[in-house]
Parts: C-alpha cells; sequence; structure tokens
C-alpha cells in the first residue's frame, strides 16, 4: 500500500488544480450566465413574441382545425356516400358477377349448340352431295325418258296431240300427219278446230273447253282429213300445267270399225225389237182369233149336249162328246203357246229375286192342288238370284204342279232346295213321285211332249217346255235326274249376279 | 124388286157375231126377269139406237146395254165414250162384255166409266152363269135409274 499516498497527493494537486480551474470555468460560466441571462431574456422576449405568435397562429391553428373539423365533416359525409356508392358499386359489381356467370353458362350451352348445328350442317352437306347426285342420274334419265316417250308416242297406233288453249298443235306424233294427209309444215299451221266439219266444231271447242276447265274431258267425232274425207275417231284430252301454263294434251283412236259395228249392233237390235213386237202381236192376234171360232165351236157343241141329251142316240152323244173334248184342248194349248211365247215378249228385265218369296207366290198359286192332293212342300232355305220374279215363281210353280200331278200311289212329297256355288244359284225340287224312265229324259223339255195319255194324267205337256225357255232367258240350265218308281228331282241353275248373265 | 115385278126390262146388246147373240138369247131365255132384248151389230147402228135416229125412232131407252168392244165401223170403246159423255145417255148402266182380257182394254173401259167389264168365257156353262149374275145383278140387285 505504497500506492495510494502517491496517489492521494497526486490527487490533492490534482484537485486543487481542477478547484481552480472550476473556479475560473465558474466565473467564466457566470459571465457566461449573465450574458445567457441578457440573451434569455431577450430569447424571453423574443420567446414572448413568438408565444403571441404562437398564441396567433393556435388561434389560425383553431380556426384551421374548426374549418378542418368542417372539412372532415364534410368528408365524413362524402365518406358515407362513399360507403354508399360502395356498397352500390359492390351490388353493381355482384350482378354483374352473376351476369358474367350466367354468360359464362349461356356461352357454354351457345357452345354445345354450335357443336349440334355444326353436325347437322354437316349432315345437310353430305345429304346435299347425295341429292345433287341423285339429282344428275335423274337427269340422266331424263334424257333417256325424253328419248323412249317420243318413242313411243310415235309409236302409239292412234294420234297424239298438245296444245294449248286457243293455239296451234304444239306437239303430235306421225301418225296425225299421216292419217290426215297434211306435211308436218302444213300441219303446224292448223288449229284443233281445222280438223272438224262445220257441224262438229261447237261440240269440240266445248270438249277442249272442258278440259281446260275440269281437267278432263273425250269426244266422238269424225277427224276431217286434208282430202275432205271424214274418219270416226274417239279422242280424250287432258290438262297439264307446265309452268302455270295449261296445256291439252291427249290421244285419239279410229273408231270407224267400232262404229260400224255399233251401227250394225243397232240396227239388229232394232229389226229384234220390232221382230218381237210382231211376234207378240201375232201370237196376241193367234189366240185371240182363234178363241173366237173356238169359242163357237165350244158353246154350240155343249148347247148341242145340253139341248139334245138323251133326244138323239148314243153314237150323238159319244160324237159330241168328241168335239167338246177337242174344243176344250184346243182352248188349253192356244192358251199354252200364248204362255210359252210371252216368256220371251213379255219376260220383265232383270233384278235381284227373293226366291223364297218366289217359292211361296208358287206354292199359293198352288194351294188347292196341294191341298186335294194331300201335298207335303218343305224347303231349305233360298237365296236371292237375279232375275225376273214371276217367271221363276212360274219355275217353281210347274215343277211342283208336276211333281203333285204325278206322284203315283202315295201323298206326294216335295222338297226344295238351294244353294250358290260362286256365281251360280243351284235350286232343286225332289219328289217321291212315279218317275222317269233313262230314255225319256231328254225328250222331257220338249214342247207339248207328253209320256203318259191324258187319262193317266192331264196336261198339255208344256209346263215343263216353259220352265226350258224361262232358265234359258235367265241363262241358265235345266234338267233332272230320274229313275222310274224312285221320284225325280228337277234341277235348275241361273246366274246370280248381273256380270255374268245376258238379257236374252 | 117389287117395283120391277111385271115390268119388261128393255136391253140392248150390242155385238157383231151372230153365234154370240144366239148365246146370249139363249141364256137370257132362262131370265127369271122378263126382259125384251134389242139387237144391233155395230157401233154406229148403237148410237141411232140410243139416239132414236132413223129407223129407231120408236125405239125404247134401254135399261142395260150389253156391249161388245170388237165392232164395224164403230169400236165398243168409241161408243162406250159416247155414251158416256152424254148428258141424256150416261146414266145407262153398260156392261162391256167382250173375250179381250188385256189389261189395256180394262183399263180403258174403266177410265170411260164402263159400270163393269166381263170377260167372255171360254166355256159355255160358264157363259150361262155369267150371263144369269149380270141379270141377277143388274135386273134384280142394282137399283137402276129411273128413265
Amino acid at each position: 500500500m505504497i500506492q495510494p499516498r502517491k496517489k492521494t497527493e497526486e490527487i490533492t494537486d490534482t484537485g486543487i488544480k481542477t478547484f481552480r480551474e472550476v473556479q475560473l470555468a465558474t466565473l467564466n460560466i457566470l459571465e457566461d450566465f449573465n450574458t445567457e441571462k441578457l440573451r434569455l431574456e431577450e430569447t424571453q422576449r423574443a420567446m414572448l413574441n413568438i408565444i403571441e405568435d404562437v398564441d396567433n397562429e393556435k388561434r389560425n391553428l383553431e380556426r384551421t382545425q374548426t374549418a378542418t373539423f368542417n372539412i372532415l365533416e364534410d368528408f365524413n359525409a362524402d365518406r358515407l356516400r362513399l360507403g354508399d356508392t360502395q356498397k352500390a358499386l359492390l351490388n353493381i359489381l355482384d350482378d354483374l358477377n352473376q351476369s358474367n356467370e350466367e354468360l359464362k353458362r349461356a356461352h357454354d350451352v351457345l357452345e354445345i349448340r354450335v357443336k349440334e348445328r355444326t353436325a347437322e350442317l354437316q349432315q345437310s352437306n353430305t345429304q346435299l352431295r347425295t341429292e345433287m347426285e341423285e339429282r344428275k342420274r335423274a337427269q340422266e334419265n331424263l334424257v333417256k325418258e325424253i328419248a323412249f316417250s317420243d318413242t313411243a308416242i310415235n309409236s302409239l297406233p292412234g294420234v297424239f296431240y298438245l296444245f294449248k288453249e286457243d293455239g296451234k298443235f304444239l306437239r303430235w306424233n306421225r301418225n296425225f300427219t299421216e292419217v290426215t294427209g297434211y306435211s308436218p309444215e302444213e300441219f303446224a299451221q292448223l288449229s284443233p278446230l281445222d280438223l272438224f266439219g262445220g257441224d262438229e266444231k261447237q261440240l269440240i271447242a266445248d270438249r277442249i273447253g272442258q278440259v281446260f276447265k275440269t281437267g278432263s274431258s273425250d269426244a266422238e267425232a269424225s277427224l276431217l282429213c286434208k282430202n275432205g274425207k271424214k274418219i270416226p275417231y274417239y279422242l280424250t284430252g287432258f290438262r297439264m300445267v307446265i309452268n302455270n301454263v295449261p296445256y291439252l294434251i291427249g290421244a285419239g283412236i279410229d273408231i270407224a270399225e267400232r262404229k260400224q259395228a255399233e251401227d250394225a249392233l243397232k240396227r239388229r237390235t232394232e229389226e229384234l225389237l220390232r221382230s218381237n213386237a210382231e211376234l207378240e202381236q201375232f201370237a196376241y192376234i193367234a189366240s185371240h182369233d182363234l178363241q173366237e171360232p173356238l169359242r163357237m165351236i165350244s158353246s154350240y157343241v155343249q148347247l148341242l149336249e145340253k139341248r139334245y141329251r138323251g133326244k138323239l142316240d148314243q153314237d150323238a152323244d159319244e160324237f159330241i162328246g168328241y168335239a167338246s173334248d177337242g174344243a176344250l184342248r184346243m182352248q188349253r194349248l192356244i192358251n199354252d203357246l200364248l204362255a210359252y211365247s210371252r216368256v220371251g215378249t213379255r219376260g220383265k228385265s232383270f233384278e235381284e229375286v227373293n226366291l223364297e218369296a218366289a217359292l211361296g207366290q208358287a206354292l199359293e198359286n198352288l194351294h188347292l192342288a196341294v191341298k186335294e192332293k194331300n201335298a207335303i212342300v218343305t224347303h231349305d232355305p233360298l237365296p236371292l238370284a237375279y232375275g225376273d220374279s214371276g217367271q221363276l215363281t212360274l219355275v217353281f210353280q210347274n215343277l211342283i204342279d208336276n211333281a203333285i200331278k204325278f206322284a203315283g200311289e202315295q201323298p206326294p212329297r216335295v222338297h226344295i232346295s238351294a244353294k250358290v256355288e260362286g256365281s251360280e244359284c243351284f235350286c232343286s225340287v225332289r219328289d217321291n213321285g212315279i218317275g222317269i224312265a233313262s230314255e225319256f229324259l231328254n225328250k222331257l223339255f220338249l214342247l207339248f211332249q207328253r209320256l203318259h195319255t191324258r187319262r193317266e194324267y192331264p196336261g198339255t205337256g208344256i209346263g215343263l217346255a216353259i220352265c226350258k225357255r224361262i232358265v234359258e232367258r235367265h241363262g241358265g240350265k235345266i234338267w233332272v235326274e230320274s229313275n222310274p218308281n224312285e221320284g225325280s228331282t228337277f234341277c235348275f241353275k241361273i246366274p246370280t249376279t248381273q256380270r255374268s248373265y245376258y238379257n236374252g | 124388286m117389287d117395283e120391277l115385278s111385271g115390268k119388261v126390262i128393255d136391253i140392248l146388246l150390242v155385238e157383231d157375231n151372230p153365234g154370240d147373240v144366239r148365246l146370249a138369247q139363249e141364256a137370257l131365255k132362262e131370265s127369271k126377269i122378263r126382259n125384251k132384248l134389242f139387237i144391233v151389230d155395230d157401233g154406229v147402228e148403237a148410237m141411232a139406237f140410243l139416239r132414236h135416229q132413223g129407223r129407231y125412232a120408236d125405239a125404247p131407252r134401254p135399261d142395260l146395254i150389253l156391249l161388245d168392244l170388237n165392232l164395224p165401223r164403230k169400236s165398243g170403246r168409241e161408243v162406250l165414250a159416247e155414251v158416256k159423255t152424254d148428258e141424256d145417255l150416261k146414266r145407262i148402266p153398260v156392261v162391256v162384255l167382250t173375250v179381250s182380257r188385256a189389261e189395256e182394254d180394262v183399263i180403258k173401259c174403266y177410265n170411260h166409266h164402263a159400270n163393269c167389264y166381263i170377260t167372255k168365257p171360254l166355256d159355255f156353262n160358264q157363259f150361262m152363269e155369267v150371263t144369269k149374275s149380270i141379270e141377277e145383278f143388274w135386273l134384280t140387285i142394282v137399283k137402276l135409274p129411273p128413265k
């Protein structure tokens, strides 16, 4: 510890140095302080000025602050408004977003549609191409068709023509020029009415008008050739519209032969009708005028018989008997002949006939005979037929009358049946009578043929002949199947429809 | 009828066939009613008789006319038409007695107001029956118009 003492001396020396320095410094500092104090008073005065200024400034600042507050208020208001605007903007943004979404979706849909449409268009395109190929093929066919129809038209056996209303011939075939005798150049100058004579021009004009009005028509008229010859033709016309212009197109055939045949037929028919009328008149007169003298014979022979019965001898009675009987038979024959001839001349025109009704009428007419002989008549249901119902009634009547008459020992049993096969009606009348031997079967239907004496069975023998005539008038056939003592079946067939029969 | 007993009925027969005339006479002979038969043989004579012309000036007015249709000169149809349109004659009953069965004849006669139409039967016995019937009906049952 030698060190500390030195140190303390050093410290005190230093201390006294320092104190002096400090004192000096303090004096300096006091000087500075006085200066500073003066300066401080200046500064204080300046400070007061500054404080005044600051006060002023503070007041200014307060004013500014108020203004700023006002501005701030405005800013707030604006800020609020801005807030609203912002909200609105946000809403709009939202809407925009939504629209955007929708737009996006629509865009997607559109894309799909576009894809579909494109596919369709592609298909159409393919189809179009196919059609165009077909069109090309059709065009080629058309050329072939035209060549074909040209050849066809010229190969027609008749005439062919095409023209406009009130116009000249536009197209025709070779036949037309050949038949009428005009050259093609001459023909091109002709109109349809030029080919007809004065009396037929109106008819043709009318028919042409009909074609253009209703679409089609036809006519029979005579074509007037260049050399004046007239040929009867059957002409047709059809209306065809091309590009809004109507044309008449048609063909015609030569009917000269047909006309001749028709005329011949007409003449034949007139002759036949006249002949028929004459026959009818002849038959009527014959029967009428024959009846007169017959009545005289008959009546006076009977008067003789009455007046002189028993007054003359037995021979006289016998002679009178034969004369009387003869007259009576003659009357019946005349009536029968008249009935036979009237099958043709008094036949009615044909129509649908209810065979059941016809049979019913026949049975009614025969009801006395049926009752007298205790006949039993049965029948199956009968179909409809086509013919003259009165005459068919007579057929049934005569056949059933015969069946009853030729019955033999037992009471007559008659059965009528019928069936339709295709367009024919087969009827049959079956009896249980005496039958017919085979060698007589073909004589049966002849006029006035009888197989028995009058004593055995009465009758003139005309019933079956009348049946045959009636059935044949209907275009049918009649025949018999029979064996002696085994009854007979009379059959006849007649057509059931108009088509399968010829009215004779 | 009592009114007619004792009375004679005048019948005009218009018939050209002598055979038929005789037959009618024979048949009417057997009649229960007294009758006088007047006979003319064609239509012209028939009208003359009915109109009391010429030799028929004193002819009586018939109570009944039996008329055949087929007559010479003027047919029975014409006679019928004339009688039935004559004011004076139309009430006289006309029985058409003829051979014709033709429907046209029947219709025409009735159209001309024939009182009835009878077809002469072919059998004499039937003819007798018919004549008897005519006579019974027209002369006994029916009330004839006053002359």
